[in-house]
């Protein structure tokens, strides 16, 4: 019995190994939750390469002033850079000062969608 | 996120048809002489059927998952996504080729009755469309060489249990036929046939252990194991580990204690009581087999828990 289960054990083991290799966001700029002088861009870095036409997002200005207020959508292009694990978000024109939400969605090559937002500040 | 049932449906369906058109069609081939196979089994209702029903599940599996990647309802139906799925991504490119690879296993099956060539096409054709699977699942996201040996153990791992499962299902057919149609051919027949899975479903099982090690090799992390009782993924893998244990018990009690009985019993003039003994235990082997795949579909769909930092 031992010499089958070993084996199989091992085996769940890989396949273990295998489903936690689903993209995550490894690292933002801006940060989660950070204050920053006014960005060119958003950069998301992801640990599994996406596949450009099902990854994007949308930035959304959530507040202004010390106010907040219902999500409005700021123009601009989500694109997946050279490495293609890393996910670009540029707005049309500089973001003014104020909260802002990204809320984006990547599909890696395992040809999984995952989601996921979070927000910064504009100083 | 929810889990996607339509879509775990449609693979599980998939996986199954896949598996019981090449593992019945190589079934056989090594299973049984030319001059048998005609009147053995049914082969091209059940290859012809497979393989038709194989390309209808396809079309419904690529338009979900079109669906389910782009974030989009199922209906109606998303061209563009699926488009975008079908010309710029390794799994689309997977995708055409299986549909090719089964319009050329039921063409094949039309004629595969009993000649040795064309059940051949079948099986590799058809050995081609159950191996694409590799590229929807894990096995397609490494990169470089030690992505192309994960593919190889999948693609490995994929066509043995697709033998373990047509044999399954040619067995099965042999051993279910009906009283008034069994006659002394029929059961030496079938005795030879289980006498030769014998030889190629341990051959399957071998391989299915040695390409789990080298996922487990390419993958593996010790932590994994002390947690795998805390997530659903792993305790559905716990589950999948016990059924497959399971096939092995009864494939061996099968090999090496209901075959031989069954040949006794052919000599002695008194097959039924043993024919009934290796049917009951071919079909909760193949229960088991149905319930892995099922399982199989579900954690392959598993969404790991929402990325956050």
């Amino acid at each position: 019995m031992r010499r089958v289960f070993l084996p199989i054990a091992v085996v769940l083991l890989g396949l273990a190994g295998a489903a936690q290799a689903h993209p995550k966001l490894v690292s933002a700029s801006p940060a989660p939750n950070a204050m920053v002088a006014k960005p060119a861009n958003v950069t998301l870095r992801f640990s599994e390469k996406l596949m450009p036409k099902f990854s994007g997002a949308d930035l959304m200005m959530i507040g202004h002033g010390g106010t907040t207020h219902a999500p409005m959508k700021v123009a601009g292009t989500a694109a997946v850079g050279s490495d293609g694990r890393t996910l670009v978000v540029t707005p049309k024109s500089p973001l003014g000062a104020g909260s802002y939400k990204l809320a984006w969605h990547v599909v890696s090559t395992d040809t999984h969608r995952v989601v996921g937002n979070y927000a910064f500040a504009v100083k | 996120m929810e889990a996607d049932w339509p879509l775990i449906a449609v693979r599980f369906a998939l996986y199954l048809t896949l598996s019981g058109l090449f593992g019945l069609s190589a079934f056989g081939l090594y299973g049984l002489q030319e001059v048998e196979r005609g009147d053995a089994l049914a082969f091209r209702p059940w290859l012809l059927g497979a393989g038709l029903l194989a390309l209808l599940l396809s079309g419904i599996a690529i338009a979900l998952l079109a669906a389910a990647m782009a974030g989009t309802p199922p209906w109606p139906i998303d061209r563009e996504a699926i488009g975008m799925l079908l010309s710029d991504s390794a799994t689309g490119t997977a995708w055409k080729i299986r549909m090719i690879a089964l319009v050329v296993a039921s063409i094949a099956a039309i004629m595969a009755a009993r000649r040795t060539m064309p059940l051949g096409l079948v099986a590799v054709s058809s050995g081609v469309a159950l191996a694409t699977l590799a590229w929807t699942g894990h096995g397609a996201m490494d990169e470089g060489a030690t992505g192309w040996v994960h593919l190889t153990a999948d693609i490995l791992h994929l066509l043995s249990a697709g033998a373990w499962v047509g044999a399954l299902l040619g067995l099965g057919l042999l051993v279910t036929r009906p009283a008034r149609r069994i006659d002394a051919a029929h059961l030496t027949l079938t005795h030879r046939a289980l006498h030769s899975f014998g030889l190629v479903g341990t051959m399957a099982v071998g391989t299915i252990v040695v390409t789990g090690l080298i996922n487990a090799w390419l993958l593996v992390g010790v932590v994994n194991a002390l947690n795998l009782g805390v997530t659903l993924y792993g305790r559905l893998l716990m589950a999948k580990l016990l059924l497959f244990l399971a096939m092995l018990g009864l494939a061996s009690v099968n090999r090496f204690r209901l075959t031989p009985a069954f040949e006794r019993s052919i000599a002695n003039g008194d097959h039924p009581g043993a024919l009934g003994a290796l049917r009951r235990s071919l079909a909760i082997e193949t229960a088991c087999v149905v319930l892995i795949l099922a399982l199989v579909a579900w954690l392959g769909s598993l969404e790991p828990p929402a990325s956050a930092i």
